[in-house]
């Protein structure tokens, strides 16, 4: 089995499935340093995902049944090669792993493999609660119950992080200096903002449980914030944009670099800083 | 799965307490005979496969868990509905907005379960103001202990636990030590590593309730003073918005100079969050510092220098 070099996961629609297939989409036809490897492996789901991007449409519901996990080899300008892993590429896993405590077995070997994470968390549909302390908070859901399922998402995103470190056998007594992670705050453009913020204060703001959880358990450099808009813009499943269709999915799309507000056309980029060539 | 493992102090929701990552090829795993034999690829996990569970820690749970480092224990006492859960809510949602803790950052828990059990109580819910989180007597919720992980600015690591008890233990235990039904309170006062004692300012500030309140209160002095040593105490005026009259005041600090001459007094209140993050924090210093032991004396024999050599002469 392949070492998988880096391991993408984040919860349900949290854009995993657009940013894989633009991803794909500017390594095929734009390669600079990172390029696809020979032999990339089973392309299906990304072409499918260009494909719907390339007719103005979103790419739709993930089709979980068909791909449960997604593997894409790329290279370096060296020729060196490395893997991109999805292990659940529907997310909902990722959910299973706080809310029922399972991890399958085959997550503890690639995950403990993985020099890299990129953890996709979107901003724009966080469940995070006012309370009697303070009263603002930027999305505001009732909880129902006290069900795993109604955590705030500060809880379930440190819980998350939590067993992928329990699962990758990383002790956290020292600071880690791997392995690197890069937390990616997703759908950027679906953020309102008056003034925008660069990706790690956007991060400390909506959810700084998560944020404190981060600078405490990482060295400084080995763990960075992202913004990302894989799209740019807002695309429906069942209607055409027609910029998206006359330009195509290449010139859309952007990532937020850690500590800029300057979107940067890159979408290669983070994966670039993963594997230690930013 | 449906079968189970020999060892009792294995709990069914947690994985092995041999450390086998598939529970079924422990041997003291005993399946029933109709069970199909696992496969190896298996692609969700079990549903047993992590040695926590994120609700409170019990007394097995803590030997087994948190043995990085030198776990340090706060225990909160008080008598029923004197705010202890309450402190605890607040301590949360401070953490959750990223505020440290005894100058430092947050770094994991392994109870956020029971943290965000804690402070659905105070979240608002559809058309219904925050309100106080229920009563907790023995019956209603699991006492158990609340984890927080926190690291300094030299990057060392501590693991802290906060005691979550009903205060039904606390007065019986101050009526009699050696009560059964105290056996919780025993414990704490031999484990912890910090005291935060509360007053109920709101109970001693009600002519109804306040007999019973000084009472419970005065009991608990003699008994937190007696227990703790030279560890570190905090006297918690809490729901300090509430005014004792003066001579009740007097005469509780007097009670608490003779039997806790060397507690930290403080003051909290919700309506200033911060005063319950201060006082928290304050404790937290505190016993997190290293203890030194009792000093060692030796004898001091004759005053030459030279006798103090000891070689093998000196058992003569």
């Amino acid at each position: 089995m392949p070492r998988a070099d880096v391991l993408i996961v984040g919860g349900p629609q949290t854009g995993k499935t657009h940013y894989g297939g633009q991803l794909y989409g500017r390594l095929r036809d734009r390669p600079g340093r990172l390029a696809l490897a020979q032999e990339p492996g089973d392309i299906t789901p990304f072409e499918e995902v260009l494909r719907a991007l390339s007719e103005g449409r979103s790419s739709g519901h993930t089709p979980t049944e068909t791909w449960t996990d997604l593997e894409l080899r790329i290279r370096n300008e060296h020729g060196v090669e490395s893997e991109l892993f999805w292990p659940d590429y529907g997310g909902e896993q990722v959910r299973a792993l706080v809310d029922q405590r399972e991890l399958p077995p085959r997550w503890r070997a690639r995950i403990g493999e993985a020099g890299a994470w990129m953890l996709f968390v979107r901003p724009s549909t966080l469940q995070v609660y006012e309370d009697a302390q303070h009263r603002p908070a930027t999305n505001t859901v009732h909880p129902r119950g006290e069900s795993r399922r109604d955590w705030d998402d500060n809880a379930r995103i440190v819980e998350t992080l939590q067993v992928l470190l329990h699962a990758a056998g990383r002790s956290l007594l020292r600071p880690l200096d791997a392995p690197r992670l890069a937390l990616v705050l997703s759908c950027w453009d679906e953020i309102t903002t008056a003034q925008p913020r660069p990706p790690e204060e956007e991060l400390e703001a909506r959810l700084p449980l998560v944020s404190a959880f981060i600078r405490s358990n990482w060295v400084s450099g080995a763990a960075t914030v992202w913004g990302l808009s894989a799209l740019g813009r807002p695309l429906r499943p069942d209607q055409t944009d027609e910029e998206f269709l006359l330009q195509g999915p290449e010139r859309f799309g952007w990532v937020l670099r850690p500590g800029t507000t300057d979107p940067d056309d890159d979408l290669t980029a983070p994966v670039a800083w993963l594997l230690g060539r930013a | 799965m449906s079968g189970s493992c020999r060892r009792k102090d294995c709990p069914s929701d947690l994985s092995c307490a041999d450390g086998e990552v598939d529970k079924r090829q422990c041997p003291n795993w005993t399946a029933p005979s109709d069970e199909p034999a696992p496969t190896a690829s298996e692609p969700r996990g079990t549903g047993q496969d992590l040695p926590w569970n994120a609700y409170t820690l019990g007394l097995q749970d803590l030997g087994r868990l948190l043995v990085r480092s030198p776990t340090a224990i706060i225990g909160l006492i008080g008598a029923p509905d004197a705010g202890k859960t309450t402190f605890l809510i607040h301590l949360y949602l401070h953490l959750l907005r990223g505020r440290p803790l005894a100058g430092r950052t947050f770094a994991g828990s392994l109870t956020l379960g029971a943290w965000e059990s804690l402070a659905a109580h105070c979240r608002w819910a559809e058309g219904r103001p925050a309100t106080f989180p229920p009563h907790t007597t023995s019956n209603a919720r699991v006492p158990g202990l609340l984890h927080v992980a926190l690291r300094d600015g030299d990057s060392v690591l501590r693991d802290v636990v906060f005691t979550d008890a009903p205060g039904e233990w606390f007065t019986r235990w101050a009526t009699r030590l050696d009560d059964v039904e105290a056996e919780g309170a025993r414990w704490i006062a031999r484990h912890a590593d910090g005291f935060l004692l509360f007053a109920d300012s709101a109970a001693l500030s009600d002519m109804r309730r306040l007999g019973a309140a000084r009472k419970a209160l005065l009991d608990l002095l003699p008994r937190v003073g007696g227990a703790a040593g030279d560890r570190p105490v905090m006297f918690l005026w809490a729901k300090a918005d509430q005014e004792l009259r003066p001579e009740l005041r007097r005469a509780i600090e007097q009670a608490r100079e003779r039997w806790l001459p060397s507690a930290t007094v403080r003051a909290a209140r919700v309506d200033r969050p911060l005063s319950l993050l201060d006082a928290a924090s304050e404790l937290l210093s505190q016993a997190l510092r290293p203890r030194t032991g009792p000093p060692l004396v030796e004898p001091a024999a004759a005053t030459t220098p030279f006798l103090a050599f000891r070689g093998h002469h000196a058992a003569r």
